[in-house]
């Protein structure tokens, strides 16, 4: 009972305090706000560069490449037979034509070359998904074929692309960790203005025999509110910028198309960050108010 | 209740408010304490409560020296003691009842006692009516009746009063004065710290004399 007397005593002295120095809060707020809108950015740019490379390495895409003297036929011929070996799934053949387009479309100079040529210089090949324990068998399945000229595996550009992104996590991560240091420094300078603005009232309290804890929580609650605020806004202004990015910047990014189909983060990640967000307020507020000392 | 054995206090460059101070207050005593100004008055005080410490000697306050008393022991320590400062120490950015009622809420009274016995004590000093206002929105008299009425609401062992009725005039001084009575008579020590000689001579109560920090007594 006790417990509840004093934690609602705590709740409405803290929503007090953060009421009156409604400036510091809100200067408190915006620095919070504006580190959470940023680790959010990162946080679903790391989540989608992490769930592409999830999807690629479990269902990595192979490329069988024809010889140049490969006719249609003996191309369909071997798609089918393709589509019947165990753990091959999503065949599909891509005429000369066809892979010049795609190629034109991801690099433009791509269809300058071929004018240079006057001529498409792509053979015919075949593009499928190859469960990985199924590889060997599939290899060993097209070694009578003359017309393979060469499988393409994407284990080599899945594992440049994942020393790529763990060195760019641990970039986020750096950063991610500046801020949050930023963000608790922040809060634990306001706090402490707080304190030294209402050092009088701390020292009435204390003389008519306030203990600590109903000095200090106080302080410690408006931290929390401040890391709550600035959480939500900060998280909101994030996805809210993914929004924007995605469809003025990302919708024809073509190099790394998976980043036209960026999605906002899921809200168990949202919980996360309000959680840290709350954390940074309550680490920030009760070290500010652990240093005031009894007159 | 109230000890002090060879008290001296002696502040930063050499300044001496008390010298070698030795009395003892009985539970349940009515003390006035007297002097000019500078005589070590305040000083007295708060060396009972603990806002100072005394330079040699030692003080005993409802059987704790306050020199051995812990940082973490002096909240409740204090919470026995209910002090009228002169000064009234008021806490500005909040009303008449919460002032009143925050003893209360540190004390962990709960919630349904908390407004009646905060009008309760306010009814004791004639200033239910005024439970909204702030600090600032009262006058001298009303903050001081104010202070009183803080210093009683939780029924404290020890009462100090640092000039409580300073700012009143002589009816309401009489009245402030008979509730301390009335408190004391609950068994409560009350120690008063006054320049009034006229109320000293009419209360006929023990009074101890201060000048220049040497402590003189004068039983009623």
């Amino acid at each position: 009972m006790k417990l509840f007397i004093d934690l609602g005593f705590f709740g409405r002295e803290g929503w007090a305090n953060f009421t009156r120095s409604r400036m510091l809060s809100l200067f408190s707020i915006l620095i919070i706000s504006i580190s959470i809108a940023i680790i959010t950015l990162f946080s679903t740019v790391f989540f989608n560069v992490d769930n592409y490379l999830k999807e690629m390495e479990n269902n990595p895409v192979y490329s069988i490449f024809l010889t140049q003297d490969t006719t249609a036929k003996e191309g369909r011929d071997l798609s089918l037979y393709l589509e019947t070996l165990k753990g091959v799934s999503d065949v599909k053949l891509v005429m000369p034509d066809e892979g010049m387009k795609k190629l034109a479309d991801r690099f433009p100079l791509a269809g300058e070359i071929q004018k240079t040529l006057e001529g498409n210089p792509l053979p015919i090949s075949i593009q499928l998904r190859i469960n990985t324990s199924a590889l060997v068998a599939v290899r060993q399945a097209l070694k009578p074929y003359s017309i393979v000229e060469s499988i393409y595996s994407p284990h080599f550009f899945l594992s440049q692309l994942k020393s790529i992104s763990s060195a760019v996590s641990f970039f986020i991560a750096l950063i991610a960790a500046i801020l949050v240091l930023a963000s608790v420094f922040t809060i634990y300078n306001v706090i402490r203005i707080t304190i030294l603005a209402r050092q009088n009232d701390i020292a009435i309290m204390q003389l008519v025999g306030a203990d600590m804890k109903f000095i200090r929580a106080p302080f410690t609650v408006e931290g929390t509110l401040q890391g709550l605020s600035g959480g939500i806004i900060g998280a909101l202004i994030g996805s809210g910028l993914i929004s924007v990015i995605k469809a003025h910047y990302l919708a024809n990014f073509q190099y790394l198309p998976f980043l036209s189909r960026i999605t906002t983060l899921p809200v168990s990640y949202f919980a996360g960050i309000i959680l840290l967000s709350i954390a940074m307020g309550i680490f920030g507020s009760t070290m500010a108010a652990s240093r005031i000392d009894y007159v | 209740m109230i000890h002090f054995f060879h008290v001296s206090k002696v502040y930063e460059k050499g300044n001496r408010a008390l010298h070698e101070v030795n009395v003892s207050i009985g539970k349940g005593e009515f003390v006035f304490l007297t002097g000019p100004s500078g005589a070590g008055k305040t000083t007295f005080l708060k060396l009972i409560f603990r806002e100072e410490l005394p330079s040699y000697g030692r003080v005993v306050a409802n059987n704790q020296n306050t020199i051995a008393l812990g940082k973490r022991q002096i909240p409740d320590f204090r919470k026995k003691i209910g002090v009228v400062f002169q000064d009234f120490k008021l806490l500005e950015n909040r009303t008449v009842f919460e002032n009143i009622v925050f003893i209360l809420n540190v004390l962990g009274y709960p919630a349904s006692f908390l407004r009646d016995r905060a009008f309760y004590v306010l009814k004791l000093v004639g200033l239910q009516h005024r439970y909204d206002d702030y600090p600032r929105q009262l006058s001298g008299g009303e903050q001081q009746r104010i202070a009183i009425a803080r210093a009683l609401v939780n029924e404290p062992l020890i009462l100090l009063a640092d000039e409580p009725t300073g700012n009143l005039d002589p009816d309401l001084s009489l009245e402030i004065m008979a509730l301390f009575e009335k408190i004391n008579s609950r068994g409560t020590t009350v120690l008063i710290a006054t320049h009034d000689r006229d109320m000293i001579r009419r209360m006929r109560k023990r009074t101890l004399y201060l000048d220049h920090g040497h402590l003189q007594e004068h039983r009623k």
